[in-house]
């Protein structure tokens, strides 16, 4: 029954879906405010229909139906229900259902605020809007259910699978699922793939405006105002669900470390690179009146990778872990890229002439003009736009070379550090340069006083850094410079801001808070970024490993630290075995705590996993993974692969102090829109 | 526009155009460079050992069905040694025979099949078991031994219908 009105849903959902499309051109045409209005309710319906379905679905995980495959599939008898729940996008069709639901809470939001009649964006964006949801609809309803059942078909039993029963087919209940793939079963599963889906979807979102204002060229610039906070929101998601999936590769082995450079994981930063290009060029654009060219670009852009980034994780052509195995899906999302390419650029080519921008800052010469603030503005985008070149080159070579040559080749994790990593230090020159400079003028003779200042202080505290911590080579302290010298820059700038704040007691001042809000804001997040950058470069540059075998209660050195194997544990759950060891930690004597580095054994997939024991300190990780559990005595000696990790956990906090800024942003955007409309409606 | 203003744009544009074609310049090399340096050849064990010359101390990828019995920890090195089994590098072919699990099981039953032993320095992977698919980066030693210095592994799920 449920199952019936799951499915049901789903197709309920699709029709109304191409309905709200047929109406709104139909409405266009026939230039009736009712169809379009229909149109609109198409859009409120969605979230519904589909909410019911997810219902649906998410009763049978929890309900152990193991009549559905997806259920069989994805869920056992001894799972917890984080684990349940997180298997709604456990495997490919589920997702893409958890994928529809969520682009029509968003398409319901959307809606919501939006006011057909008036509104001269609307009817683009609505189908363009329906047109995508419409898309991932048919996947999961005719292409790959996640509904269908196991029936008992002819005498033999056979199994089947399909939606519903061929004539007198029973249903076929196994008695226990499969579970999910023990390297999924973290809570890294529950947040990772959401938070990056919010990101996925809501570009469409920030993706409508900007197509529908390309076609029918509004005569005000309003409705930028009314995509600032789907663009933060994107951002936001994009960079949180990067980070998230981060953590969670570092605190299992089996993906490959906090960054692996996989094609699935470049894919997702792609489309984050071309956001941030993005949002600098609609705030150079609030600032300078320029950049118009870039901003709508890059946002068709981003639109596009994202597009991309769900092929090349569901298609199944591109190998990488987190890839979904070879898949029906491949001919349709293959022909759903290629339109959106195709929709890119026709859109670009025809619509050329007309979103050029107000020429600034042309009274400059070309020496001054390159010490303007939109002068490195255009620098950071075009550095961010190589980057994500860079990467897209990364993805599709191997791919291109089978296609033309007919080798295949690989390129490894050096390529991608080898041709981004000088990127992103200019990158972070830049991000430390920016707030000494001035829109439309060059630079004071103060500014450049205090650059000088400023780089020389970083110089300095470089050289002493690396005395005091006995760094290696040349090309660190370097890149320490240049970190220092950004965060130097920032906290300048935000100093000598307060200053001026508090010398000026003018009311006049007080008017003009919100900028300076948003310009500390906007800082505390590139501030995050240098802060990632330094545990980043901990961890690239420094990090420590070594092997050791430890005999129980003996003492032995290793990276640093002296480690003592105190006690070993096996325990047997519903899931597998267990193997837990304990290893003391002490330094120079004192006691610093044990971890727990573990190996569990998964039986209904014959796999093992293993959990690394990570000792965190903020001047850096200890990391150990147990290697050898062959021996089933529990006083057995044992090996271990000690790591350790310089800094690394200054990327953690830096990713939190982004966050946090991205969030101040985004609710600053929310609270500036509100303030907009009060003042309209007055 | 006057001609004081015409000349100023005029040399502007040029410092801009040679400027313009020293990044590209510095661009293009960075992404050729870090490409050629990089680049390894993706080929299967039976190519690998039909010419062993020709790729004797050069990085290439490949990518065979683990044989079970094989595996062999060794902590003393901190090394696993494997033997892999050649498969095909055609996945429609792959895809038409019944999928890629049933095609690394034939590889390892196949005593037919060419095989190489495999060394890889480091941590044994959670997923190097009997019949997963290893993808190794490294090169071919004198004794023909390839020695990974990357190896990554899938597994297909066996379980990809109930209905056998």
């Amino acid at each position: 029954m449920i199952i019936t009105l799951g499915y049901a849903a789903m197709i309920f959902a699709f029709f109304a879906a191409v309905y709200g499309i047929v109406a709104i051109i139909i409405g266009q045409i026939t230039r009736s405010p009712i169809w379009t209005r229909s149109g609109r309710q198409a859009c409120l319906v969605l979230f519904p229909l589909f909410s019911f379905s997810v219902g649906s679905l998410l009763a049978l995980l929890i309900r152990n139906d193991y009549q559905v495959d997806y259920v069989f599939q994805t869920v056992n008898n001894f799972q917890p229900l984080y684990l349940k729940i997180s298997a709604l996008w456990g495997k490919q069709s589920g997702s893409l259902l958890f994928w529809s639901w969520i682009f029509s809470l968003f398409l319901f939001i959307w809606a919501i605020q939006t006011k057909p009649e008036k509104d001269p964006l609307f009817p683009t964006a609505a189908i363009f809007l329906l047109a995508n949801l419409a898309f991932t609809s048919i996947l999961h309803i005719w292409i790959d259910n996640p509904f269908d059942r196991y029936w008992q078909t002819g005498e033999m039993g056979t199994a089947v699978l399909s939606i519903f029963p061929a004539g007198n087919d029973l249903p076929l209940i196994p008695s226990d699922g499969l579970g999910m793939n023990p390297l999924l079963r973290h809570f890294g599963m529950v947040y990772h793939p959401p938070a990056l889906y919010l990101g996925f979807i809501a570009v469409f979102f920030t993706a409508a405006f900007e197509i529908s204002a390309l076609i029918h060229r509004p005569a005000d610039d309003s409705w930028m105002k009314k995509v600032r906070p789907w663009a933060i929101f994107t951002w936001i998601f994009l960079a949180v669900g990067l980070i998230l999936g981060s953590r969670w590769a570092y605190d299992v082995l089996g993906w490959g470390g906090y960054w692996g450079w996989d094609p699935v994981e470049v894919a997702a930063l792609i489309p984050f690179l071309l956001m941030t290009a993005y949002l600098h060029a609609v705030i150079g654009h609030t600032a300078t009146g320029g950049f118009r060219r870039w901003s709508t670009v890059l946002c068709l852009l981003t639109y596009g990778s994202i597009v991309f980034a769900v092929f090349v994780t569901r298609s199944g052509l591109i190998s990488s872990v987190h890839a979904f195995s070879v898949s029906p899906l491949s001919v349709f999302l293959s022909v759903y890229l290629a339109a959106t390419i195709l929709l890119i650029a026709s859109l670009i080519v025809a619509r050329r002439r007309t979103f050029g921008s107000a020429a600034s800052a042309d009274n400059l010469d070309f020496s001054a003009k390159i010490q303007t603030k939109e002068s490195l503005f255009t620098a950071g985008i075009i550095l961010l736009c190589i980057i994500a070149f860079f990467c897209l080159w990364g993805i599709l070579l191997p791919n291109l070379s089978e296609l033309f040559t007919g080798r295949q080749i690989a390129i490894g994790v050096e390529y991608y550090e080898k041709s981004t990593g000088p990127l992103f230090a200019l990158l972070l020159l830049v991000m430390g340069i920016v707030p000494l400079t001035n829109w439309k003028k060059p630079l004071t003779a103060k500014q450049r006083a205090v650059l000088g200042a400023l780089a020389l202080i970083a110089g300095i505290a470089a050289v002493i850094f690396r005395t005091i911590n006995h760094l290696p080579g040349l090309l660190l302290p370097l890149v320490l410079w240049v970190l220092f010298f950004s965060i130097l820059a920032i906290l300048y700038t935000w100093g000598s801001a307060l200053f001026m704040r508090a010398k000026n007691t003018q009311p006049k001042q007080s008017r003009r808070s919100p900028g300076l809000i948003r310009f500390f804001v906007g800082y505390l997040i590139h501030a995050g970024v240098i802060l990632m950058a330094f545990g980043i470069i901990g961890i690239e540059f420094l990090q420590i490993e070594e092997q050791i075998k430890l005999t129980p209660n003996e003492s032995k050195p290793a990276a640093g630290f002296e480690l003592t194997l105190t006690g070993a544990d096996r325990s047997q759950s519903d899931e597998g075995e267990t193997l837990s060891t304990t290893v003391e930690i002490s330094q120079n004597g004192r006691k610093l705590g044990a971890v727990h580095p573990q190996q569990k054994y998964y039986a209904s997939y014959n796999q093992q996993t293993t959990v690394p024991g990570i000792r965190s300190a903020l001047s850096g990780d200890l990391y150990l993974i147990l290697t050898g559990s062959e021996s089933a005595s529990l006083d057995a000696v044992r090996t271990y692969t000690v790591y350790y990790n310089p800094w690394i956990n200054w990327l953690w906090i830096g990713s939190i102090v982004l966050c946090l800024g991205g969030a101040l942003l985004f609710f600053g955007a929310l609270k500036k829109g509100a303030v907009r409309k009060d003042a309209a409606a007055d | 526009m006057t001609e004081e203003n015409q000349e100023r744009k005029k040399k502007k544009n040029w410092k801009l155009i040679i400027g313009g074609f020293a990044i590209a310049a510095a661009v293009i090399y960075l992404l050729i460079s870090s490409t050629l340096s990089s680049v390894q050849y993706f080929i299967t064990i039976e190519e690998l050992l039909a010419n062993p010359e020709n790729y004797r101390d050069k990085t290439v990828r490949v990518s065979g069905a683990v044989v079970g019995k094989s595996i062999v920890v060794d902590t003393d090195r901190n090394a696993v040694e494997f033997t892999a089994a050649n498969i095909s590098a055609d996945h429609q072919a792959i895809a038409e025979s019944g999928g890629m699990a049933a095609a690394l099981k034939a590889a390892v039953n196949d005593p037919d099949a060419k095989r190489i032993d495999v060394l890889y320095y480091g941590v044994k992977p959670d997923l190097l078991k009997a019949e997963s698919q290893a993808i190794m980066t490294g090169s071919l030693t004198d004794g023909n031994i390839f020695q990974a210095d990357e190896l990554l592994l899938k597994c297909p799920t066996k379980y990809e219908t109930m209905g056998n």
